[in-house]
């Protein structure tokens, strides 16, 4: 069986030469973006294709420079840490009540409904009135405005994602742990939470990475250097009237790497992301 | 309280705080005219004034038309590259994970930095794409900053979103059923047949969610566009939400931009309703069969 199988997908040699442009396709200008962080700027006009010599320059200018990408960074790493805490907090204890507690249908269409509103709901709509909301609650330009913000935004994938997970997990297990009088928030905590870590983690590394990419909200709701985020800082080298390409290539890339690097190490869980999300989508 | 309740009552309170109540501001701003003041913004009621300006409005008709187009051909070119990838990379025998892993790659930079990236290839100073063209021969092109502007974001896009239709659709192509595809190469079909009636009705349920997800996504781009063109060169790539986006920071008409959120958010949705009963009305009708 596993060998007609193999014999008859694969070893297709213009199917491998079609992935392999495909593969150079979508990471030669991610890799162009590294290469240009790592040579002289003025090398950019005057070798296009590549240069004599590497330097760190351009990382070294981005430390010392007067773009506060330091403190973009740090920002930005407390708006994920934030959000994705608040999120997997609030969505996992949603998503159990909604799989493994009797909700009438009614009740679970209407939620279903409005989460997937929000995620059609266009985000540039959103920033006037979330301007006027942050204000009331004095929170413009703060990290953790921010984070309510995102975490507002990102918290119904999350719920919908868990919500998977927990259904896969059998409600014989909880009736058991009922029966030896463990309370409910123990039997959430204790006994079911644990069974869905592939799920929690699936839902980290998304919000995470979503949030880590965000810029609209970060661009719209700071005014400054005290709670920009990175993506803000990056857009800013853009608008300025002398680009400084290649200080902002090193910015760029900074920022590219930790999502990069997480699709290495984690490739499952971004597939399981993407692909679970889709089927309930 | 109930524990049921209760742990539904953070998620409740977050969408209603921060989803629904400003949802609702949106609709009380589509129909007031805001003004700056001293102390902060001020309302006046206007009733359906700010409508009567979206519909008169040309600039905001070239963006629904320009949304139209990009939203319309980059799905369109997404779902058959996408499609085809997935058939391929499931054909690539030894490579197949490895290349997955790193088609992935464009799905998860930030879309701030995929700005960047493809700045550096197509602005007309420094741009690694005139500088090849200039190598063999050809016109150098303003790719961001003539009428092409609206083709070049249309294409960072495609590049950006083609590998979440790869991955979706390769997975329900890794579960199409094996022994349908080896019964009917047994039987004589050569590889489009097979591909054609065996392999795309298995995988078209996948297809059809990966082009609704793409759509809606289109509709939502925002930083690629912002970011590559603000729009530009005039209103050339000028789209819904860079138009919003335009109207609320730089023109602070903010009853105006909210009356075009509210109409943008109400085309959405009725196209999102349309899709979800034609999607019905196929079940029923499959279903039947």
């Amino acid at each position: 069986m596993r060998n007609t199988k193999a014999v008859t997908w694969e070893n297709n040699k213009p199917a491998v030469v079609i992935v392999i442009f495909a593969v150079i396709v979508s990471t030669a200008p991610v890799v162009w973006l590294w290469y240009n962080s790592l040579r002289p700027p003025i090398d950019l006009i005057s070798e296009p294709f590549g240069s004599p010599r590497w330097t760190l320059d351009n990382y070294t200018s981005v430390i010392q420079g007067h773009t506060p990408l330091g403190r973009q960074l740090l920002n930005s790493v407390q708006v994920v840490a934030g959000s994705v805490l608040l999120c997997l907090s609030v969505g996992s204890l949603a998503a159990y009540s909604l799989s493994k507690y009797p909700w009438t249908l009614r009740f679970k269409t209407i939620l279903l409904v409005l989460i997937l509103f929000i995620q059609i709901v266009p985000p540039v709509v959103l920033v006037p009135p979330f301007y006027t909301w942050l204000g009331r609650l004095e929170m413009v330009n703060t990290i953790l405005g921010l984070i309510l913000i995102n975490a507002a935004i990102q918290v119904p994938f999350a719920t919908l994602l868990l919500k998977i997970y927990f259904d896969a997990v059998p409600s014989s297990l909880r009736e058991a742990a009922r029966v030896d009088g463990a309370r409910e928030f123990t039997i959430f905590w204790r006994i079911m939470l644990p069974l869905t870590k592939p799920g929690m983690a699936t839902a980290c590394l998304f919000v995470g990475i979503l949030v880590w990419n965000e810029f609209l909200f970060a661009v719209s709701l700071t005014s400054g250097p005290s709670a920009q985020t990175a993506t803000v800082g990056i857009a800013g080298y853009l608008q300025e009237h002398n680009i400084r390409f290649g200080e902002m290539a090193a910015a760029a890339t900074v920022v590219s790497l930790p999502a990069v690097l997480l699709v290495i190490f984690a490739q499952k869980y971004v597939v399981a992301g993407i692909t679970r999300g889709a089927v309930r989508g | 309280m109930d524990f049921r309740v209760l742990a539904l009552l953070p998620l409740a309170s977050l969408l209603l705080l921060l989803v629904l109540f400003p949802l609702i501001e949106l609709f009380r701003l589509a129909l007031s005219t805001v003004q700056l003041e001293a102390g902060g913004l001020r309302q006046t009621y206007t009733g359906m004034d700010n409508l009567r300006t979206a519909l008169g409005d040309q600039v905001f008709g070239v963006a629904l038309r320009n949304t139209l187009i990009f939203v319309g051909l980059t799905t369109l070119a997404q779902i058959l590259l996408g499609t085809a990838l997935a058939v391929f990379v499931q054909r690539a025998g030894r490579i197949r994970r490895l290349a997955q892993s790193l088609l992935l790659w464009p799905i998860v930079v930030a879309p701030v930095v995929v700005s960047v990236v493809w700045w550096l290839i197509l602005n007309s100073r420094i741009g690694a794409l005139n500088a090849a063209l200039d190598a063999v021969g050809l016109p150098e092109q303003g790719w961001l900053s003539s009428t092409l502007s609206l083709f070049a974001v249309m294409v960072v896009d495609v590049w950006h979103w083609t590998p979440v239709v790869f991955l979706i659709v390769f997975a329900a192509v890794q579960g199409a059923d094996p022994e349908l595809r080896e019964a009917a190469l047994v039987d004589g079909a050569n590889e489009r047949q097979v591909f054609r009636y065996i392999t795309l009705p298995q995988i078209l349920p996948a297809i059809g969610a990966a082009a609704l997800i793409r759509a809606i996504g289109g509709v939502k781009t925002f930083d690629e566009v912002f970011i590559l063109t603000g729009g530009g060169p005039g209103i050339s790539s000028e789209i819904v939400s860079t138009f919003v986006h335009r109207l609320y920071s730089d023109q602070l008409e903010v009853g105006y931009a909210s009356m075009v959120s509210v109409f943008t958010i109400l085309i959405v949705v009725v196209f999102a309703v349309g899709i979800w009963a034609l999607r019905r009305f196929f079940q029923a009708i499959g279903g039947a069969a």
